[in-house]
């Protein structure tokens, strides 16, 4: 008789718990360096501020070190391959594997977006597939992509973005370039070797796009970021 | 055998692909590299130091597949042309936003040399050239000549200098260079397709 593996307990909860909270103790971090930094004080105060900084720099560092720590080891080694939406749908799970995927491609659009600092929620993203997967076809390509970007977005799988002045975008909101970048991506004809590239590209494509796809998302118009999914997917 | 200039193309330094090149050179993810590569390799034949703005380089990526998804004929007949007015709309787009720019003196390029001359125009023709090439190559077996008249700094000249009230004038220029007589007041204009449209006998 094969061996049955216990039916696994649902990690995701407590993966977004210890990412929400490695998340407010490096916004907290800067937040301090912003607020009273070298410089912004006066020399008595300032001495006393420096140490105050010191002691809440080393204590950050050591609370974020013991939270990515347990962070990780809950997380655990991201050994699965990223796959295509249209194959997602195929797989048991879609919703886990979605949200994984998002959770992963979404942390490296941000960075190449010049983010510094932002929360991005499985949770949310698990939640935001869940619920058009019950109301779209789920090879309706540009269609489903447009309503997956739009359910990204109301479920807020972005939070707290800072971009410490680095951000590539000179106009249009992040988080909708972001997402539609992101499903540019799951759309996109590409081999597992052709993955970070193609990450790159659906990027890069999508800050060029910026202006019209915050346009689009902000008057919630999925046609017309169905389109653009349609006219740019293959170009990734 | 037809006269033949001696620009040099550089197909061998564009990516390695398991997709056809025509459909390649239209995914950022080959047309970004495939041009870093080139600037790479230019810089270090004509001995001269360039910076690339990436942003604009994608900007560029974006105008040029409006450009040729607007132009693209339905008649198979006219393809092979066709590669040639993409390679044109690519130099249009490419000079009319140069993405590129040269900090340094070319060191190696002959004085009287395009490169010598106009580092980035070169660049960035030599750039289209090697593509188109490498696409005719593999869709046609067809070899491309660039015309004698790249050797001719006067059309250099001419280019750099037209272009500045006229971004079009480069895609004439190029197609001047694959051997065609341009339309010059409408150098946008996908050549057979005017052709058909002046002498429907055609």
């Amino acid at each position: 008789m094969p061996f049955r593996m216990p039916i696994e307990p649902d990690t995701m909860p407590l993966r977004e718990a210890l990412r929400a909270l490695r998340h407010v103790v490096r916004r907290s971090g800067r937040t301090v360096r912003e607020t009273v930094g070298p410089g912004l004080l006066p020399a008595p105060a300032a001495d006393v501020a420096d140490a105050l900084i010191r002691e809440v720099r080393h204590a950050a560092r050591t609370m974020e070190s013991a939270v990515s720590g347990v962070a990780k080891s809950v997380i655990g080694p991201a050994d699965q391959p990223m796959l295509s939406l249209e194959r997602i749908s195929e797989v048991p799970d879609a919703d886990l594997r979605f949200a994984a995927s998002t959770y992963a491609a979404l942390k490296a659009i941000l960075a190449r977006l010049g983010v510094t600092s932002a929360f991005v929620s499985e949770a949310a993203a698990r939640q935001a597939y869940l619920q058009v997967a019950a109301r779209v076809p789920l090879r309706a390509g540009g269609d489903l992509a447009a309503a997956l970007a739009l359910a990204l977005l109301d479920a807020r799988v972005i939070r707290g973005v800072g971009t410490e002045g680095a951000s590539r975008l000179s106009g249009g909101s992040v988080e909708a370039v972001a997402v539609f970048a992101l499903m540019l991506w799951l759309q996109s004809d590409r081999s597992e070797e052709e993955n970070e590239a193609a990450l790159g590209s659906a990027t890069d494509l999508s800050a060029v796009l910026a202006a019209e796809i915050s346009e689009a998302c902000a008057v919630r118009d999925g046609r017309r970021l169905a389109e653009l999914q349609g006219k740019y997917a293959g170009h990734v | 055998m037809p006269a033949m200039s001696d620009l040099k193309l550089h197909t061998e330094v564009l990516p390695r692909t398991n997709e056809p090149l025509r459909i390649a050179v239209r995914r950022l993810r080959w047309f970004k590299p495939a041009f870093l590569r080139f600037v790479e390799t230019t810089g270090r034949e004509i001995g001269c130091a360039f910076t690339v703005d990436e942003a604009k380089l994608a900007a560029i990526f974006v105008r040029w597949l409006t450009a040729i998804e607007r132009e693209r004929p339905v008649d198979r007949s006219e393809r092979k042309a066709f590669f040639e007015f993409a390679a044109a709309l690519m130099l249009r787009e490419l000079v009319a936003d140069m993405p590129v720019a040269a900090t340094s003196a070319p060191t190696l390029a002959d004085a009287g040399s395009a490169a010598a001359f106009w580092p980035e125009g070169y660049l960035c023709t030599a750039f289209c050239l090697s593509v188109h090439a490498a696409a005719a190559a593999q869709e046609f077996h067809a070899q491309v000549d660039v015309d004698p008249a790249a050797d001719d700094l006067r059309h250099w000249w001419s280019f750099r200098e037209n272009v500045r009230d006229d971004a079009n004038f480069s895609a004439g220029f190029l197609q001047m260079l694959l051997g065609w007589q341009p339309n010059w007041t409408m150098p946008v204009a996908f050549r057979e397709r005017m052709t058909r449209e002046l002498d429907p006998a055609l």
